[in-house]
């Protein structure tokens, strides 16, 4: 299980989903249970990063098990 | 031009369909009742019509009989300008890429297609039964029912019900929905639930698979595609949504149709990726446009109601290239590589002439697929067109021998065979494309309508080649005909005026040609 750090955005792709955009650059697509009210903030997200699947494709898919906002 | 059709039904005669292979004679003991064919094909299928009127007791006999599928007045069908789905004026995407004719050929009647996503809900525009009955391998969801609204719009593009006075259409209405679950209702997929989707939509004998996902490389789910490939399964995938040079994957397995999307105004979407892998585009809306967006319905993510509602992605272009495939299977495509080959070569070029990676071969144009489809069909035309031609030659006593008439009516045909169809890429275009693609050349030559009008006009100063100009306008003008009698059903006002004119334009050159044979040369 990795922590992966940077800024939640919304995108709006099929039916609308989540991604996370980290300081270097490198973008995430996020799957799970994601709080609207995190949206623009900047997040700690614990995720597997198995390498899935999704239909966001901005990026590697993350299963997330944790998000909160970061300090 | 948009034709569509529709079912009216007026007074009209009975027709039975009885058990397939029923004979004439067992139909005659078990019914006491004379009939004939619909069509000398019909006897495999016995579709029939009754000799005589029946009467009320034998209707009631022939409804009630195990050995009698239906029997139903005869319905007639009509050509319309468009579908009565009234939110299909919202559907730019379809008028793009002119959907409709893929309805006139069909709209994917017996082609399944996996859709391979968050599962399928049974929404109100969907036709009862065009889903079948689905699989999920999502861990703790166990139907293949979609809690997230996306494998729903996807499958809706593919076969919304269409022509019902309800909603939205889908490009081929016709055609098999097969929900495979494995995006869960968050979207998200393990690679083994997709690789195993993959396979399971082989076994279940699923003819295309729309993969409207993607993420990293995965081997397993690259082995279940190239399983699929093998097979000889039409495999669709979405290139990504980046907005970056980089096609996603499985998009970017060797032998899966990679599809970027397009926006209203035919340019690349924002947000799609793009490479060399790209085979051909697709809209999948643009909402930074208004109205841009693809309407079908759908359900509301982890809600129970259901509405019309504008998508954009990727996803969304690919179901448009798997519908469009299921189309060209539906009406009679031979394989994979038929399809491709005919996606390929009818694709509206795009950016760079030829092959580029944001458009591919170029946006996908179904009336040009599905006429280059009905090219390859049918055949013989050409060759009624080189005997016509020869036919003409004789008549018209041009002093030309047997073998230069037969050649020159061969070559005639040949030209105007493909204009005739109606493919619409600028010749011109196409022709400079032919330094970076070995097909273009010709495809833009055959392509070009232009070329009979032209041959009979610069021919008309020159008494020598005069003939061939000739032979050329009247091959165009015997080959429009035969197309208009033989396959009336792809005939329009356009078809008869392209006869009339190159018919009218042989006629006068003949007529000069006749004049300046009596009077000396200057």
């Amino acid at each position: 299980m990795n922590v992966y750090n940077g800024v939640l955005k919304k995108k709006d792709i099929g039916a609308g989903g989540w991604q996370l955009v980290c300081k270097d650059g490198s973008v995430y697509d996020l799957y799970g249970n994601i709080p609207q009210e995190l949206q623009n903030q900047t997040v700690n997200v614990k995720a597997s990063a198995t390498g899935g699947t999704g239909f966001l494709m901005g990026g590697p898919a993350l299963s997330v098990t944790k998000i909160e906002k970061a300090n | 031009m948009l034709f569509f059709l529709t079912s009216m039904i007026s007074a009209a005669p009975l027709v039975i369909d009885f058990q397939d292979g029923l004979s004439k004679a067992a139909i005659q003991k078990e019914f006491n009742l004379e009939i004939e064919w619909v069509h000398p094909l019909s006897s495999d299928e016995a579709l029939a019509y009754p000799k005589a009127e029946l009467t009320e007791s034998q209707i009631a006999l022939l409804n009630t009989s195990p050995l009698v599928e239906a029997v139903e007045e005869s319905i007639r069908v009509e050509a319309f300008d468009a579908p009565n789905d009234p939110l299909y004026e919202k559907q730019w995407n379809f008028e793009k890429i002119d959907a409709s004719y893929g309805w006139d050929a069909g709209a994917g009647q017996g082609v399944t297609v996996a859709v391979i996503d968050t599962g399928v809900a049974p929404v109100k525009d969907f036709a009862p039964d065009v889903i079948l009955e689905g699989v999920s391998f999502v861990s703790n969801e166990k139907t293949a029912t979609d809690q997230n609204g996306h494998g729903t719009h996807v499958a809706g593009t593919i076969a919304q019900y269409t022509n019902n006075q309800y909603g939205t259409s889908g490009i081929a209405h016709q055609a098999n929905i097969l929900p495979i679950k494995v995006l869960s209702k968050n979207g998200f997929g393990q690679s083994e639930w997709v690789a195993a989707g993959i396979d399971e939509a082989v076994d279940r004998g699923a003819d295309i698979l729309n993969l409207s996902l993607g993420g990293t490389p995965s081997k397993i789910i690259e082995i279940a595609t190239r399983k699929a490939l093998d097979k000889g399964v039409i495999v669709v995938a979405a290139a990504g949504n980046t907005g970056r040079k980089g096609v996603s994957s499985p998009a970017r397995i060797e032998g899966v149709i990679a599809v970027s999307a397009t926006g209203p105004n035919d340019t690349l979407a924002p947000y799609s990726s793009w490479g060399k892998e790209i085979f051909i585009s697709a809209p999948g809306g643009d909402k930074t446009i208004q109205d841009g967006g693809i309407l079908q319905e759908t359900i509301l993510p982890n809600q129970d109601t259901h509405d019309f509602l504008p998508f954009q992605g990727t996803s969304m272009a690919t179901p448009h290239v798997a519908g469009a495939a299921a189309v060209l299977l539906g009406a009679g495509a031979s394989n994979a590589d038929n399809v491709k080959e005919i996606l390929q070569h009818s694709a509206t070029d795009l950016g760079p002439t030829a092959h580029d990676p944001k458009y591919g071969h170029g946006r996908l144009d179904i009336k040009a697929a599905v006429q280059r489809l009905m090219l390859t069909q049918h055949g013989l035309s050409f060759f009624l067109t080189s005997l016509f031609a020869f036919g003409l030659a004789s008549f018209s006593r041009m002093r030309l021998s047997p073998v230069f008439a037969l050649s020159a009516g061969s070559l005639a045909g040949g030209f105007f065979f493909l204009p005739l169809l109606g493919f619409s890429a600028p010749w011109w275009l196409m022709k400079t494309s032919s330094w970076t693609d070995g097909h273009a050349f010709a495809d833009g030559l055959w392509e070009s309508s232009l070329i009979p009008l032209l041959a009979v006009f610069l021919t008309l100063g020159y008494r020598k080649i005069r003939p061939l100009g000739i032979l050329i306008g009247a091959a165009w003008s015997a080959q429009i005909l035969f197309q208009s009698v033989l396959y009336s059903e792809s005939s329009g006002l356009g078809t008869w005026l392209q006869f009339g004119l190159s018919f009218v334009l042989t006629i006068f050159a003949a007529m000069v040609h006749r004049q300046d044979k009596k009077t000396p040369l200057s």
